[in-house]
């Protein structure tokens, strides 16, 4: 049984951070949500059964999340700020209206029920297949398809109803 | 019949849908470096650990030098946003607000503070706070031929240890010590979470020594 390379960990670091993000709603929870999850990974040894290693460390991303959030016992919360979001390169920071609209995309993602949450970050954040993401979420392949339309359709929606910003052009929609 | 153009409520469905999915791909959105760096020094350290039984002699050194370099990185991503181990060492090296109760447990964690009457340190007081959202509950134990020390633990996922120091091993855990102000500390990690021993008038192998005690044998 193939065992989880410590060394290969780091390049998965940007995009746990996004699902972090994105399941917790603050960038500075979600710090602390990839920290705690290496810290588990990295406490010993760890073979992987029937996953790849993203799909194993969403796994683990997700007990870590779920685990903290009944110690803590609250729902999650959106703070960040446009300054929470460390541009990539300036074709980025070329693109303040992006940055706004990423900031709002995971604004309300993180206000999803859990299972539409955990659904959408998998395949559409982390970039697992539906299989994968089933395996990860102890979910069938169907029942993660059914989760994943769900919760795009109320991203969909939670992104239309959000007020237009003060002094900018009026809201255009998705379309 | 029935195709996907005779139904544009459902042709613009799935072409939200299908945008949220290309938006959520395309966002560029890089983990701090400074959680790069502390993941770096966690790979470090882990490597460090899993090194060490296979050569003993060579394992010490490589954990040393795999630790030192973990300091190095640590201390470069300094400039993080996150509280320090140091930060929270000030705590313990403040006063108590109130006597300890027989058996105190710290905020947010399962972690019990030690008994260590019968090492020589009866409990002093104790204190509670917050460090940047934090909940720092702090024991202080006071020794008539060492003084005082405050044991602090942080709930939440570990911090970084913030200020220059070095690092011992002992039972196959690692320990950052620090000396900062004219202060001796020693910080590690338990069951997830950061402890630290702080004191102006006990030396680093007795605070070393009690951290031992204490801990389960957790990496820092």
């Amino acid at each position: 049984m193939p065992r989880l390379d410590p060394e290969s960990l780091p390049v998965h670091v940007d995009r746990l951070y996004r699902a972090a993000w994105a399941l917790c709603g603050s960038p500075h929870d979600a710090e602390d949500l990839v920290q705690e999850t290496f810290v588990r990974v990295l406490s010993r040894p760890r073979l992987l059964r029937n996953d790849d290693e993203l799909a194993y460390l969403m796994r683990v991303l997700r007990n870590t999340f779920l685990s903290s959030r009944r110690t803590a016992s609250r729902r999650p919360h959106v703070t960040a700020t446009l300054e929470d979001l460390e541009l990539a390169d300036q074709r980025v920071a070329d693109r303040p209206e992006q940055a706004l609209e990423t900031q709002a995309l995971y604004g309300a993602i993180a206000e999803l029920p859990d299972d539409f949450r955990l659904a959408l970050v998998a395949v559409d954040i982390l970039g697992l297949s539906y299989g994968e993401a089933g395996r990860a979420l102890g979910a069938r392949e169907a029942t993660i398809t059914t989760r994943l339309h769900r919760a795009r359709r109320k991203v969909v929606a939670s992104m239309d109803e959000r007020p237009p910003r003060e002094g900018s052009a009026p809201r255009r929609s998705l379309d | 019949m029935g195709s996907m153009s005779e139904h544009p409520d459902r042709e613009r469905v799935a072409a939200d849908e299908q945008r949220i999915a290309a938006l959520l791909h395309a966002v560029e959105a890089p983990a701090p470096a400074a959680l790069h760096q502390r993941i770096a020094a966690l790979n470090a350290a882990s490597r460090a650990r899993r090194r060490r039984p296979r050569a003993p002699v060579l394992g010490f050194a490589g954990a040393f030098a795999a630790a030192a370099v973990a300091l190095t990185i640590v201390l470069v991503a300094g400039t993080g946003s996150a509280p320090s181990a140091l930060a929270a060492s000030r705590l313990a090296l403040e006063r108590p607000t109130g006597p300890a109760p027989a058996a105190l447990v710290a905020a947010g964690t399962t972690i019990a503070f030690p008994q260590w009457s019968n090492r020589g340190w009866p409990s002093a007081g104790a204190r509670s706070d917050t460090l940047d959202g934090r909940r720092v509950t702090t024991e202080f134990y006071r020794s008539y031929d060492a003084g005082t020390l405050g044991y602090a633990i942080v709930a939440g996922s570990p911090l970084r240890w913030g200020a220059g120091g070095r690092v011992v091993s002992r039972a196959g855990a690692d320990y950052a010590v620090i000396s900062s102000g004219g202060a001796q500390i020693v910080t590690w990690v338990q069951d997830g979470h950061t402890c630290v021993l702080a004191s102006r008038t006990a030396s680093a192998a007795t605070l070393v020594a009690l951290a031992v005690a204490q801990d389960g044998g957790s990496p820092v």
